[in-house]
């Protein structure tokens, strides 16, 4: 099942994200794109956590992470969309906060824009799964009813 | 690897096989140079409860071959009305993935379009699992087409 909307890319600034950016027009075609970056909220403060307990004797509210994870995100997808549009893609920017797993989030985020291919990196940020093919993009291969372009890494690893 | 060489489009007349290459041609610039290739796999390379089969005579790989060729002409025919600029290949090899991936090394592939049945019980293990061994060998990007 594909959707009718635009493909939706997912983005961590990794040099396996930069790389499926820089492919995914020359692949798919101009579609019209969404640049996706996942950030992680932290939740209400558990004064019975030690993080929690610094952050509340600093006196900075969660609420207050929570906006510059955010932005931090939207900066990310921003940095995506602008290697899309030197790969002829127009894309718009989307910081999606983590629902679930990273998986789910880019699953809902399908779902919400009626995707019409969603694209992944096959190696994410964790050099720990460099040996597998990224838990991310083997899950959403796995979950999703929508066309997947999984791109590997740049064969020298290095930055695009 | 060349940006411009030719979409390995997988084809083992399944109905997934057949929304790939229908989806493919949806998705993808019309007139790009396609290659439908089809892997069949030698008798002798599928276990039965790992008792190996006695070899077999030269008769049944004709017949298995004549079979894949069929069933490539299909997915070429179904290449060409998808838009595709198409030519067909015929793969002996197992395991499927392996082949699919050194088909698309020799030809300089610049991309590899494989349906998939995602998540459906023995069927996933068995078939959705060529989709994910092929994203996962592949040093290509690889379209994933559920079925």
């Amino acid at each position: 099942m594909a959707g009718t909307g635009p493909i939706l890319i997912a983005y961590d600034g990794s040099a396996g994200a930069r790389e499926a950016i820089a492919r995914a027009g020359q692949i798919l075609g101009d579609h019209g794109a969404i640049v996706l970056t996942v950030f992680e909220p932290i939740g209400p403060p558990d004064p019975s956590h030690p993080i929690d307990a610094i952050l509340s004797a600093i006196g900075t509210p969660p609420e207050e992470f929570n906006r510059e994870a955010e932005r931090l995100a939207r900066e990310t997808a921003e940095d995506g969309c602008r290697r899309a549009a030197a790969a002829g893609v127009d894309a718009s920017p989307r910081a999606e906060p983590l629902r679930d797993s990273v998986v789910r989030t880019i699953l809902d985020a399908a779902e919400a824009t009626d995707a019409c291919a969603v694209v992944v990196g096959s190696r994410g940020r964790s050099p720990a799964r460099e040996l597998l093919l990224g838990s991310v993009s083997a899950a959403v291969a796995r979950a999703t009813e929508r066309p997947l372009l999984v791109v590997p890494p740049p064969k020298d690893g290095a930055s695009a | 690897m060349a940006a411009d060489g030719p979409v390995l489009l997988c084809y083992d007349g399944s109905p997934f096989a057949r929304a790939a290459i229908a989806e493919a041609g949806r998705q993808l610039a019309p007139g790009r140079r396609a290659l439908v290739v089809t892997v069949w796999q030698p008798l002798e390379s599928i276990p039965f409860y790992g008792a190996p089969l006695a070899p077999v005579g030269p008769d049944v790989d004709q017949g298995l071959t004549a079979e894949a060729e069929g069933t490539a002409r299909e997915g070429l025919e179904l290449a060409r009305a998808a838009g595709f600029d198409a030519e067909a290949v015929v793969e002996r090899g197992a395991p499927t993935w392996q082949s699919i991936v050194q088909v698309a090394d020799d030809r300089d592939a610049s991309l590899i379009v494989i349906g998939s049945h995602g998540r459906r019980g023995i069927e996933y293990a068995l078939l959705g699992s060529v989709a994910t061994a092929v994203a996962h060998h592949s040093k290509r990007p690889v379209l994933i087409v559920r079925g």
